[in-house]
C-alpha cells in the first residue's frame, strides 16, 4: 500500500492478511486469484450483510486492527504501520451533520429540472407482471434563499380520471432533509449505526453506515448510507420500511427507497434520483375505487432531477412572475 | 502420473503469475479521479437494474425546448385560498341528536375563518362559533396553506399566530380528560355516556407562538355560563334509567385572561404543559410532563403525571375530576370536582402485530399492538379551604385501575393518532367497576395535541 494510501485511510491499523503463514501457503492459488480481481476491480458493489460489528470506542493510545473490509490485494503488499488515529463512528456521525449543515449553508439559489412519474406495477395474465406509467410530468424548478420558490410546470402525462390525481410540490429548503434525516443529530439517539463497509475509491474513502432503528415501535425506517469522508457528505443513501410501515393504513411496505446525489461543479452535493418501490394495502386500493381511480398493489414512484445550476444568482424577478390562474 | 504433470504445470503457471504479481502490487496505478463517480454509476446501474425500465427511463424528447423556454412559460399556481366545508354532527343527553356545518375558508394574506353552525334537536338550541387564525410572523417564510389554517405542531415551523372566537358551545367537565365526543358514541347506543357538559357563550382571543421546541400561549376570555338540563333519555340499546345525570355548572360571567407554557422534544420523547386560567376565585393551574422510554426494541413505557390546583371557591366547571378514559377508567365521568388533583398514569406498549402472532386472518392494515396501563389518582379539597397550589393529598382517597388492551397506529388526522380497546379493572374497593372502552388519542394524552 503506497504513502498515500496511508494518508489517504488516516487509520491506526495494520494493514496486512488475517491468515496465518500455513493456511496462506496451501490456499496460494485463492489468494492469487483473489489479488487478480481485486487488481482488476478494487471496488465491491455494496452488501455488507454479514460483516462483523465494527467497533465504535478506541482507546487513545496506538492500537493494533485489522483491516478487513477493503478487499486490497493485502497478502502482496507490505505492511505498513499507519499511526494516525483512527476515525470513529461518533466522529463519522458527528462530522456528516455538520457537512450536511455546512452544504445547506453554502446554497445560496437554485435551478433544475424535475422527472417525475407514477408507475403501476401489477401481475398480469400469466403471472408475468404487467407495468403501467400513470403519471408523468416534468417541471423546472428555481429557488432562492431564503424562501422563494418558482416551479413551471413543461409537461404532464395522466392516466387519472381526476387532474389533481397526482402532483409533486417543491419547497424553497435545500436541505434535503430526505437525505440526511437519520444523521440530523435529534435523530441519532433513535438509530443504531454500524459501518458496514469501506470504499477506497481514488483519493477517498467512502464509508457504509448501516442505521437500524432502536426500536420496533417507532414507524423509521432501516437503510444504509454511503458517505464520502473527503467532505463528509452523503453522495447516496437507500432505506425501506419492509417490517412496519410509516402509514399503516395506506402503505402495506415500502420496499426500497434509494436516493442518489450527484456533484455539480465539481462542488455541490444534490439530489439526482429518487426511486421508491411501495406495497399499499387494500383499504388504499378500496379508497381509490370510491374515487373511481384504479391503484396498482405496487406502485413505483420516480424522481429524477437534471440540468442542475448552483448560486448563479438568480433575479428575483423571475420569482415575482404571475401565476396561472 | 499424467495428473501429476498437469498438477505441476499448473503449479508452475501460478508460480510465474505469482511473481509477477507484487511487483504490480508494490507500484499500484494510480486510481482516476472519476473513481468515486464509477462507484456512484456502478450502485446506479444495478438500482436500474432492480426497478427495471418502465419505472426509471423517462421520455426526454422535446423537454430541452421547453426548458429552454420555461421562463416564457405561467408558472404553478400556488394554493392562495382555502375552502373546506365539513359536517359536524354529535349527540349527547343535554341535546340529542346535533347536526350542522363547518365552512373553513381563508387565504394567507387575509386569515383563515372557521364558521360552524348546528342545531341540537332535543334540547331545541342552536350552536354557532366563529374561530380566527392569522399567521402574524413566520420567519422562514409562508406557510402552505393547510398548515397556515390550524394551529401549529411544536417542533415544525416557527410561528406566530393570533386566534380569535366567538362562539356558543358546549364544554365538557374537565376538558383536558374528555372524549373526543363527550361520550356521544355510548350515549347513542347504550346511554352510557356520563361525561357532563356545560353552556359557554363569550369571546376568546390572544396569542400563540412556536419556536423551537415550546409554544406559548396567551389572551384573554370573556364568557358567560350555565348549566344545561338532560333533554333526553333515548338511547338504541339502553334503558332511561341508564342515563346519567348532567352535573350542574355554576352560573357564571367573567373577563379573566388565561396563559400556556408548553415544551416537546421529540427525540426525548419529554414533554411538558403548563395552563394558568382565571383570577381570584376562577383561579385554575394545571400542569402535567410526559416522558417515554424504551425497554428493549420491543416495549415502550411512557409515563404522565398531572397535577392541578385551583381556587378554594372556584365554580364547579372550573374544579378538578378523576375517571374517563384517561384517568382511572373504572371510575365514571365526574368523580371529585374539588380544587386539587393529582394523577399519575403509566403505559407500556409492545410491538408485535397481535393477529398475525396468533395467525388470524386480518387486513394488512388492521395491526394491534397490544398495551397495559396503570392508574394512580387523587382528587382532592384542601381541608381548611385555602387558595393554595401545593396540598397535600389524603392518603385514604388515592384510587387506582389497571388494564389492558391493544393499541391500533391509524395516523389520521396526524401521524401519531392512535385508536385504543381497552379494559380497565379498578384497584381497591373505592375505584369502580371495570370498564371497557374505546378511544383515540395521541401518544401522551394527558398533554393534549403539542
Amino acid at each position: 500500500m503506497g504513502l498515500a494510501t496511508r494518508h489517504a485511510l488516516g487509520w491506526n491499523e495494520r494493514v496486512t492478511t488475517p491468515m496465518p503463514r500455513r493456511v496462506r501457503a496451501s490456499a496460494a492459488p485463492t489468494v492469487l486469484l483473489i489479488a487478480l480481481f481485486a487488481l482488476v476491480d478494487p471496488v465491491r458493489p455494496a452488501s455488507g450483510q454479514d460483516l462483523p460489528p465494527q467497533p465504535t470506542e478506541v482507546s487513545a493510545g496506538p492500537i493494533f486492527a485489522v483491516e478487513d473490509t477493503i478487499p486490497v490485494p493485502s497478502a502482496l503488499l507490505p505492511v505498513q504501520i499507519v499511526t494516525a488515529p483512527r476515525v470513529t463512528l461518533d466522529e463519522i456521525l458527528r462530522r456528516v451533520a455538520e457537512g450536511e449543515v455546512r452544504r445547506d449553508s453554502l446554497l445560496q439559489d437554485q435551478s433544475f429540472t424535475m422527472l417525475a412519474a407514477l408507475t403501476y406495477l401489477d401481475a398480469g395474465k400469466g403471472g408475468a407482471p404487467a407495468t403501467r406509467r400513470q403519471w408523468e410530468s416534468a417541471m423546472q424548478v428555481y429557488r432562492k434563499r431564503p424562501d422563494k420558490v418558482r416551479t413551471v410546470p413543461l409537461r404532464t402525462r395522466s392516466e387519472f380520471k381526476d387532474d389533481d390525481g397526482m402532483s409533486v410540490q417543491v419547497g424553497p429548503g435545500m436541505s434535503e432533509e430526505l437525505v440526511n434525516f437519520a444523521f440530523q443529530p435529534r435523530a441519532r439517539s433513535r438509530f443504531d449505526f454500524r459501518i458496514e463497509e469501506r470504499h477506497l475509491v481514488g483519493d477517498r474513502v467512502i464509508y457504509v453506515i448501516g442505521f437500524v432503528p432502536r426500536s420496533k415501535i417507532d414507524p423509521l425506517p432501516t437503510g444504509r448510507a454511503w458517505i464520502d469522508t473527503k467532505e463528509f457528505v452523503i453522495v447516496r443513501q437507500e432505506f425501506w420500511y419492509r417490517d412496519r410501515s410509516p402509514s399503516p393504513m395506506f402503505f402495506k411496505s415500502i420496499d426500497s427507497c434509494v436516493i442518489e446525489r450527484t456533484q455539480v461543479d465539481g462542488k455541490w452535493w444534490v439530489l439526482s434520483r429518487i426511486l421508491a418501490r411501495v406495497q399499499v394495502t387494500s383499504l388504499a386500493r378500496f379508497a381509490a375505487r370510491l374515487g373511481k381511480e384504479s391503484l396498482a398493489p405496487t406502485v413505483d414512484f420516480t424522481l429524477s432531477i437534471r440540468d442542475w445550476k448552483v448560486n448563479r444568482g438568480i433575479d428575483d424577478a423571475i420569482f415575482a412572475a404571475k401565476a396561472k390562474k | 502420473m499424467r495428473s501429476r504433470r498437469f498438477g505441476l504445470a499448473i503449479a508452475c503457471a501460478l508460480a510465474v503469475a505469482a511473481s509477477a504479481a507484487p511487483a504490480a502490487a508494490q507500484t499500484p496505478a494510480p486510481a482516476p479521479v472519476d473513481s468515486l463517480f464509477r462507484l456512484l454509476r456502478a450502485l446506479s446501474d444495478s438500482t436500474d437494474a432492480r426497478f427495471g425500465a418502465a419505472t426509471v427511463e423517462f421520455d426526454t424528447t422535446g423537454l430541452d425546448t421547453l426548458v429552454a423556454n420555461a421562463l416564457t412559460l405561467p408558472a404553478t399556481p400556488t394554493p392562495r385560498r382555502l375552502r373546506v366545508l365539513y359536517p359536524v354532527i354529535g349527540y349527547h343527553r343535554t341535546s340529542g341528536p346535533v347536526v350542522g356545518a363547518g365552512y373553513r375558508v381563508g387565504s394567507l394574506p387575509a386569515g383563515f375563518l372557521d364558521l360552524r353552525g348546528s342545531y341540537a334537536a332535543s334540547a331545541k338550541l342552536g350552536r354557532y362559533a366563529f374561530g380566527y387564525r392569522k399567521t402574524l410572523w413566520a420567519p422562514a417564510g409562508p406557510l402552505p396553506i393547510f398548515q397556515a389554517a390550524r394551529p401549529g405542531l411544536i417542533g415544525r415551523r416557527d410561528r406566530l399566530d393570533l386566534e380569535l372566537r366567538y362562539a356558543r358551545e358546549f364544554m365538557p367537565f374537565m376538558p383536558e380528560h374528555a372524549d373526543a365526543d363527550a361520550g356521544g358514541f355510548g350515549a347513542l347506543l347504550w346511554g352510557s355516556g356520563a361525561q357532563s357538559v356545560y353552556e359557554r357563550r363569550g369571546f376568546s382571543g390572544g396569542f400563540a407562538l412556536w419556536r423551537g421546541d415550546w409554544r406559548a400561549r396567551a389572551g384573554v376570555t370573556d364568557a358567560r355560563e350555565k348549566a344545561l338540563p338532560i333533554a333526553t333519555y333515548f338511547s338504541f340499546f339502553g334503558h332511561e334509567s341508564d342515563v346519567a345525570p348532567n352535573t350542574p355548572a355554576d352560573a357564571d360571567a367573567f373577563t379573566e385572561p388565561y396563559g400556556e407554557l408548553a415544551f416537546l422534544r421529540r427525540d426525548w420523547e419529554l414533554a411538558g404543559v403548563v395552563t394558568v386560567e382565571g383570577t381570584g376565585e376562577r383561579r385554575r393551574l394545571r400542569g402535567a410532563l410526559g416522558k417515554a422510554v424504551r425497554l428493549g426494541p420491543n416495549v415502550k413505557l411512557s409515563t404522565q403525571v398531572e397535577a392541578g390546583a385551583a381556587a378554594a371557591a372556584a365554580p364547579r366547571q372550573r374544579r378538578f375530576e378523576l375517571g374517563g378514559a384517561l384517568a382511572v377508567p373504572s371510575l365514571g365521568y365526574g368523580q371529585g370536582g374539588t380544587d386539587h388533583l393529582l394523577l399519575t398514569r403509566v403505559e407500556m406498549i409492545g410491538s408485535p402485530d397481535v393477529l398475525k402472532a396468533l395467525h388470524l386472518p386480518h387486513p394488512e392494515w388492521f395491526i394491534l399492538r397490544p398495551s397495559v396501563f396503570l392508574d394512580y389518582g387523587n382528587v382532592w379539597d384542601d381541608p381548611a379551604c385555602r387558595d393554595v397550589v401545593f396540598s397535600r393529598p389524603p392518603a385514604e382517597d388515592w384510587r387506582g385501575a389497571a388494564g389492558g388492551g391493544f393499541a391500533w397506529r391509524i395516523g389520521i388526522p396526524e401521524p401519531d393518532v392512535t385508536m385504543r380497546m381497552w379494559m380497565a379493572w379498578p384497584l381497591g374497593p373505592r375505584a369502580g367497576a371495570p370498564q371497557f372502552n374505546f378511544t383515540a388519542g395521541r401518544g401522551f394524552e394527558l398533554l393534549g395535541r403539542l
